[in-house]
């Protein structure tokens, strides 16, 4: 889940350098729309995971990225080429504009999630795996990987790759800049949509702000992995959400019992944002930029 | 009237102009040079006449049709090319994914225009896949080149392609942009190596601090002695 935010945030950061702290926003922003096209399926012939689910995706899907397309246009176009701070603050501006959108639309409170795909496939002891675990693992894999190949093995993937190294030089091969970008909000706010509406199967309730936490966690994943760079993103995101569960699990058992470490689990990932930045802040993939020839 | 003609053109980077009033025409099959020395505008003009860079005022006309406010890709259509100063190809991209960009237009690339590039750049062919960023200077140049010649141009514009060549290399581009040339391709070089240039070209113009101070014949203009002292090396 964190892998596909931070595919979103990597996508971006790779093409037009900006950390597009929005990003979070659009993730809330898919989940419920995902959630309305649950609820308007619910007590319809459609209502059985096999087509409620696909259906919710698919809408959650392409609406979301209108809205990251939209966004782009309005918030983040009219600056570019000036200063990157300036983009950095109008993102800060659009993701608080969005969140308080969202609140008065939808309300403070948490919102139930309906429940898909519980039953457990696998029991031992305490060790329970449900269909939704394994449809989240696969479901996130299969995203990541249709992504890989298109950015890497596509016409419009060379041209988002080739403005990602050279936004002159692509120009001068005759690529849009501005399409280039589109597409790439496009397939991030996707992307973020399809995890937006997991983590409500997942935790089975959302609320208007959730993308804030889970927006900056995934960031952390993208830095980690090296940001710009979409293994990186799918690595750290994993190593992230691994870790999180991990770390405090560990310190809570004997030798160090501190069972009181699950309320700071926020402060693991945010521990390895600093370290990472500390220690090696290109990331696990990140390529140390060479020196212009 | 010539493929491509410049009439008054005025350009820069949003500052002051650094072109002035610039007139240019380059000729079906031609070979024109443009000289001048560093920050004379040179690449500002090749830049402008690609369409990176808007023209401020004046006109650019390709085949009689103006062109100067298309974005690039209307212009590539049109069958402008150019290679960039300083090359830039797309390291992190193969040899092939390059020659690819280069033919983003036209669905990336056909099968015969891969084969024409590899047949002048057989040293391109056994190292498709590979990064462009491992290629040498001189085969990052033929490299860009090639990337040109993939959209198949009726105008290549050239900003340099001899810098920081060995000057076996730049003998062996020069052979390459003569036998281009005699495909009925038009050629503008902006170039630093003057002599050779000129010994290639049939036209020649000098730029100086953002104006066309010369234009001629290039025999003509290489028996100049204000050409001599200041490009010839006296």
């Amino acid at each position: 889940m964190y892998a596909l935010v931070a595919l979103g945030y990597t996508l971006v950061y790779g093409i037009i350098e900006l950390i597009n702290f929005a990003h979070g926003e659009i993730v809330t922003f898919g989940a419920f729309v995902g959630l309305a096209v649950l609820a308007a399926l619910a007590g319809t012939p459609l209502s059985a995971a096999a087509t409620a689910l696909p259906a919710a995706f698919l809408v959650s899907m392409a609406v979301t990225a209108l809205l990251g397309v939209t966004l782009e246009r309005f918030a983040y176009r009219p600056l570019r080429g000036a200063d990157r701070l300036m983009a950095l603050i109008s993102a800060l501006g659009a993701s608080i504009f969005l969140m308080n959108a969202m609140m008065l639309a939808i309300g403070r409170d948490s919102k139930p999630f309906p429940a898909y795909l519980s039953e457990p496939v696998l029991q031992r002891g305490d060790l329970v795996v449900r269909q939704l675990d394994l449809f989240l693992i696969g479901l996130t894999i299969l995203l990541c990987a249709l992504l890989d190949l298109f950015v890497r093995r596509t016409r419009i993937g060379r041209a988002m790759r080739s403005v990602a190294q050279d936004q002159e030089a692509a120009r001068m091969c005759g690529v849009s800049v501005n399409a280039t970008v589109s597409i790439t909000f496009v397939l991030g706010s996707a992307m973020g949509a399809a995890a937006g509406i997991l983590n409500g199967l997942y935790y089975g309730v959302i609320r208007f702000d959730m993308g804030f936490l889970l927006g900056i966690k995934a960031f952390t994943a993208a830095v980690l992995g090296g940001i710009g760079n979409l293994r990186g993103a799918v690595v750290g995101g994993f190593v992230l959400g691994i870790s999180e569960s991990l770390i405090p699990a560990i310190l809570a058992a004997p030798p160090f019992s501190v069972p009181e470490i699950f309320d700071y689990k926020d402060a693991v990932a945010f521990g390895i944002l600093i370290l990472v930045l500390m220690v090696k802040p290109s990331g696990i993939l990140g390529e140390e930029v060479p020196e212009k020839a | 009237m010539g493929l491509l003609d410049v009439a008054g053109l005025t350009s820069g980077y949003g500052g002051p102009p650094v072109l002035h009033d610039i007139d240019l025409t380059v000729g079906e099959s031609e070979w024109v040079t443009l000289l001048g020395a560093n920050a004379a505008g040179k690449t500002t003009l090749l830049k402008t006449l690609i369409g990176v860079l808007p023209a401020a005022s004046g006109a650019v006309r390709l085949n009689g049709r103006e062109i100067q406010a298309l974005p690039p890709e209307e212009r590539l259509r049109l069958g402008l090319a150019i290679v960039p100063e300083g090359r830039r190809v797309f390291t992190r991209m193969t040899v092939q994914e390059n020659l690819q960009m280069g033919a983003h237009l036209f669905g990336g690339g056909r099968a015969e225009d891969f084969d024409r590039v590899y047949s002048l750049f057989p040293r391109m062919a056994e190292r498709r896949r590979q990064k462009a960023g491992t290629l040498s200077g001189g085969e990052q140049q033929m490299l860009a080149l090639g990337r040109a010649l993939m959209s198949r141009p009726r105008l290549i514009l050239l900003d340099e392609p001899s810098m920081g060549l060995a000057p076996k290399l730049v003998a062996e581009v020069f052979a390459l942009l003569r036998g281009i040339l005699t495909e009925g391709v038009s050629i503008l070089l902006v170039e630093q190596n003057a002599k050779m240039a000129l010994k290639s070209s049939a036209r020649a113009y000098v730029l100086r601090l953002g104006r066309m101070v010369l234009s001629g014949s290039s025999a003509d203009l290489a028996e100049n002695p204000e050409v001599r002292q200041a490009y010839l090396g006296g």
